[in-house]
């Protein structure tokens, strides 16, 4: 560098002259106070990805997943695929709307498991939309080990797991992110990611504290941004649910993934044919080319929580998810086979289960809501085959039936139901106008009975009927939503 | 390679590195190395077409000047062979689609190209260059000998994308004298960077998710929310574009050199005229100096010259891109400049009404309506097509409400503006809008009194280490591409 400087200085002082270099110099050391407050006082900052001011789906299940008292017997992984029967499974066996962030077990497997075994059993389920086998073993990896590993693992796999086109990387989806965040998973960088850009990217990750702490910062400015609009011009939070398509697409790009404690339920079904839609474009675009990398990258995933699952002693059982013919007829020519060979071949050489229930004749159409996932009918039919083939199978079943506790053990997960009086009833709530507020309900029906809301309220209130009613609000004044169910509503595991 | 990626945050450093550590003769073959890496980084292949256009535009420029007989003719083929060039990557589907719609009548079957064309990024930009280059060089300027100057004037990474575009009178000799590097112009580079960062990653980028939104699917929302999102587009393509070219502006001057500034506070134009003296000057001033003048200008009568005009800004609009709504974008702004010349010209005549535009109420009522016709054009620039866009038009001129149609009824919604339970972004924008237009007013305060010289030191650390910061989390993994970079 040539310096214009009239007179010639040392170079320290020189540098030193320089704002952009004095800036630099005070962001490192600000970055390294922040490193530091974060290591020794880390309620300083609050920058723990426990408590995130984002809660994505995984956030969730792993808040609720530290709350377990024990070690669940089985836990269930798997993308949406096996969160649709997860869900609509317990949706049809409790005959009540089940709430997806905070519902992590499948009951109907529960009982299912007590019918055939008269034993009694915890699951636990890390189904979530989007998994692929990395996410699963990064799951594994970080949470499933030591004191909290489970007996049995159950993993729903489809090709989609293995190679998306949507996703550049294995490194890529919000769930290996977050568990990245709060496990080790550097052993394994290599294969997560798959350009050196992203591997770049990594590393400033490790070297940076603001870039590490990128998603925190993102989402506090967020919730601040939120709470601002909130005072200023009245902003609500916004119902995915019930909003118009445009909206909810907006909302996905735009907003980083984080869900109220209510903000999707599973209803039972109806007396109807639940309907059907057929999501093949999206398929299409999934599908759309083979990248073989990508492939073989998560074989090689597959293959770790293989050996994960041995050198811990869980079983593991590997259900290749029915899909139904419309979707398979989207792959590239060989692409399934070849997926099912490799699949095959890894479970047989680390002596794991694949049960194949991808069959037109046990699943057919009529059990779809989409070409890929399963109604609700359709979930309650697949934990019924479920539990039949894992009887079957001699190995699983005595694995099973030395998991759980006895039948008569006090210590059961079975429905109960709590009976108060209370005028209260679902006609009232549902007459309820639109401007009706909390204040107006508390002056029907008196304070709530609980608020189970983590971020957002959802006070609960028994009904006359024995049922309850869970009314979410962001601010104890709107009312955003009303809910009904059968069984008294509980905040995350509790449930 | 984008500049706000980390692969540009690790080039840059490493170039400047190279650059000042390395021997005066060496520097402009680095610089030329890098910006070949550069274009590269994209598709490899496209070298040999810019190598190629760097060859023949040095030759025939030399063939030009020396040529005492067919000067004329080494310029027209000189012209041909670049717009040939830019004609085939850029309109050749424009063209082949236009035909296939005026065949369609007369029931002939399609046309349709045999192969794919990839528009090389940056062509319309280094085209005009070596236009501009030629063309000069024929009136008389000498060309340029170094044959690494010339490569390097057209390839230069900081500017080879998307502009701004470079005269080679200015650039040339900074490339021929010793660089220099003074304290207070590495501050101006990196915090021009740090500024064109700021600009793109957290005001473009959270608009573009707004401005989507409302252009995809503009029958969704009332007269008055498009209005919003047309405001929105036009703070979202500034803060974009003007953000980009402080970027370029900044990495060229790490090397010691300075290019053009392409913005000066366009939305505070008074008139459609003094707009298009703001806004992408570099391309205001090259349009200006290769068809507006070589038409015919403004020397000839009244109404050649508005054809000139219209002609020039029709063409400008089909430089952006090769589509009909970038034509009709062109010629409503050449009609635009049609009419404020008219208006003008009656203005002169009737005192009263020059009074009233000279009174500071005029003056700014003068500013709020140019930047109406402006966001009035930019609906055509960002609509796909220009159905959607009169679809638009008509009901922001109408003020008509959103029609949402369920259940075979038909009932009147103002979707954006009373509702604000929607994303994030749509109750920012009714706070973020009116902040860009007062940071709009301030800058050219700021740039009147010259307050940054006069900012205190403290004050200018606290202001980069903000922008770090921002930076850094703010620059995302999926950032939209700078809009210009399509051009």
């Amino acid at each position: 560098m040539t310096a214009e400087d009239d007179k010639p200085k040392p170079l320290v002082k020189k540098l030193l002259s320089s704002y952009v270099i004095c800036a630099a110099l005070l962001f490192v050391g600000l970055e390294a106070v922040g490193s530091a407050l974060n290591t020794y006082a880390p309620q300083t900052l609050a920058l723990s990805p426990y408590k995130s001011a984002n809660r994505s789906w995984v956030w969730w299940n792993v808040r609720d997943f530290g709350r377990l008292t024990a070690a669940p017997d089985i836990v269930l992984l798997g993308s949406s695929l096996m969160m649709a029967p997860l869900h609509g499974g317990d949706a049809v066996h409790l005959n009540s709307a089940q709430n997806v962030p905070l519902h992590h077990k499948s009951q109907l497997l529960e009982d299912l498991l007590q019918e055939k075994f008269n034993r009694n059993y915890h699951t636990f389920a890390f189904a979530l939309g989007g998994e692929m086998v990395s996410d699963a073993w990064a799951i594994s990896d970080t949470l499933l080990k030591g004191e909290r590993k489970p007996k049995v693992i159950i993993y729903g796999v489809a090709p989609r797991d293995f190679m998306d086109s949507a996703l550049p990387s294995a490194a890529s989806t919000e769930v290996y992110k977050y568990m990245s965040r709060i496990g080790d998973l550097s052993a394994v960088d290599k294969d997560a990611y798959s350009s050196f850009w992203q591997q770049g990217e990594n590393a400033l990750s490790k070297i940076s504290f603001t870039y590490k702490h990128r998603p925190d910062f993102l989402y506090i400015q967020h919730r601040w941004a939120k709470e601002l609009f909130r005072k200023l011009l009245g902003y609500k939070e916004l119902e995915l649910v019930n909003s118009p398509y445009h909206v909810r697409k907006q909302a996905f790009s735009e907003l980083p993934e984080d869900n109220g404690p209510g903000s999707l339920f599973v209803d039972p079904p109806g007396p109807a044919q639940e309907p059907y839609e057929a999501n093949l474009d999206e398929y299409r675009f999934r599908y759309r080319k083979v990248n073989l990398k990508q492939f073989n990258t998560q074989l090689t995933f597959l293959e770790r929580l293989l050996v994960l699952s041995e050198k811990e002693n869980i079983r593991i059982v590997l259900v290749n998810m029915p899909l139904t013919e419309d979707n398979m007829g989207l792959m590239p020519p060989g692409f399934y086979q070849n997926y099912l060979d490799k699949v095959t071949a890894l479970t047989t050489s680390h002596k794991a289960l694949l049960l194949n229930l991808n069959d037109p004749k046990i699943f057919p159409q009529k059990y779809f809501t989409d070409s890929v996932h399963l109604n609700t009918r359709g979930g309650e039919h697949f934990f019924q085959v479920l539990a039949d083939r894992l009887k079957a199978d001699p190995e699983t079943a005595a694995i099973i039936s030395q998991a759980g506790v006895g039948s008569n053990s006090t210590a059961t997960t079975t429905k109960t139901t709590t009976t108060m009086q209370t005028k209260l009833n679902r006609a009232i709530l549902e007459g309820l106008p639109k401007s009706a507020t909390v204040q107006d309900i508390v002056k029907l029906a008196g304070p709530h009975h609980s608020d189970i809301g983590s971020g957002l309220h959802i006070l609960t209130y028994p009904l006359a009927d024995g049922s309850w009613a869970m009314i979410g609000s962001p601010d104890m004044k709107a009312i955003m939503y009303i809910h009904f169910q059968q069984s008294e509503p509980k905040s995350g595991f509790e449930k | 390679m984008l500049f706000n990626t980390l692969q540009y945050a690790l080039f840059l450093p490493i170039v400047f590195a190279l650059f000042w550590l390395s021997p005066q003769k060496w520097r402009v073959w680095i610089l030329l190395s890098a910006s070949y890496i550069f274009y590269m980084t994209w598709k490899p292949v496209f070298i040999l077409l810019i190598l190629g256009l760097t060859l023949v535009n040095y030759y025939l420029g030399f063939a030009v000047h020396k040529s005492e007989k067919h000067k004329k003719r080494w310029l027209t083929l000189a012209i041909v062979l670049n717009l040939g060039t830019l004609a085939y990557f850029k309109y050749a589907y424009f063209l082949c689609e236009t035909t296939n719609q005026c065949l369609q009548p007369f029931g002939l079957p399609p046309a349709s190209l045999p192969f794919k064309i990839i528009l090389p990024l940056g062509i319309s930009f280094f085209v005009f260059e070596f236009i501009h280059y030629v063309v000069d060089v024929y009136r008389g300027h000498q060309p340029i000998k170094s044959f690494p100057a010339f490569a390097l004037f057209a390839s230069f990474f900081p500017t080879q994308i998307a502009g701004p575009i470079k005269r080679f009178q200015d650039f040339i000799p900074q490339f021929l004298a010793p660089a220099k590097l003074s304290i207070k112009q590495f501050d101006t580079a990196i915090s021009l960077i740090l500024l064109g960062l700021f600009k793109k990653v957290l005001i473009a980028d959270n608009l573009s998710f707004f401005v989507q939104g409302g252009f995809s699917q503009p029958q969704l929302f009332s007269g008055l929310d498009l209005w919003v999102f047309a405001y929105a587009f036009a703070f979202q393509i500034y803060f974009d574009f003007s953000g980009y070219t402080d970027i370029a502006r900044g990495s060229a001057n790490l090397f010691g050199y300075k290019v053009p500034i392409n913005f000066n506070l366009p939305y505070l134009a008074n008139n459609i005229s003094d707009f298009w003296r703001r806004w992408h000057i570099s391309l205001s001033t090259w349009l200006r100096d290769y068809l507006f003048i070589p038409l015919g200008g403004s020397r000839l009568s009244k109404w050649l010259n508005y054809r000139n005009l219209i002609i020039t800004m029709t063409l400008g609009g089909l430089w952006h891109g090769a589509a009909m709504h970038y034509l009709i974008w062109g010629l409503y702004q050449g009609i635009l400049l049609v009419a404020h010349k008219e208006f003008q010209a009656f203005k002169e005549t009737q005192a009263w009404l020059k009074a009233a535009f000279e009174s500071q109420v005029g003056k700014v009522a003068s500013i709020l309506l140019t930047f109406h016709v402006v966001c009035i054009g930019w609906v055509f620039f960002r609509a796909e097509t220009n159905t959607l866009a009169l679809q638009m038009l008509s009901k922001m001129l109408t003020m008509a409400p959103a029609i949402e149609q369920s259940a075979g009824q038909t009932k009147d919604v103002a979707m954006l503006l009373p509702t604000i339970n929607y994303p994030l972004i749509y109750p920012s924008v009714f706070l973020l809008l009116p902040l860009l237009a007062l940071a709009h007013i301030a800058m050219g305060y700021i740039n009147k009194t010259n307050l940054i010289e006069r900012t205190p030191k403290f004050a200018k650390i606290a202001w980069c280490c903000a922008m770090i910061f921002v930076v850094l989390v703010f620059s995302p993994d999926k950032s939209p591409r700078f809009i210009y970079f399509q051009f």
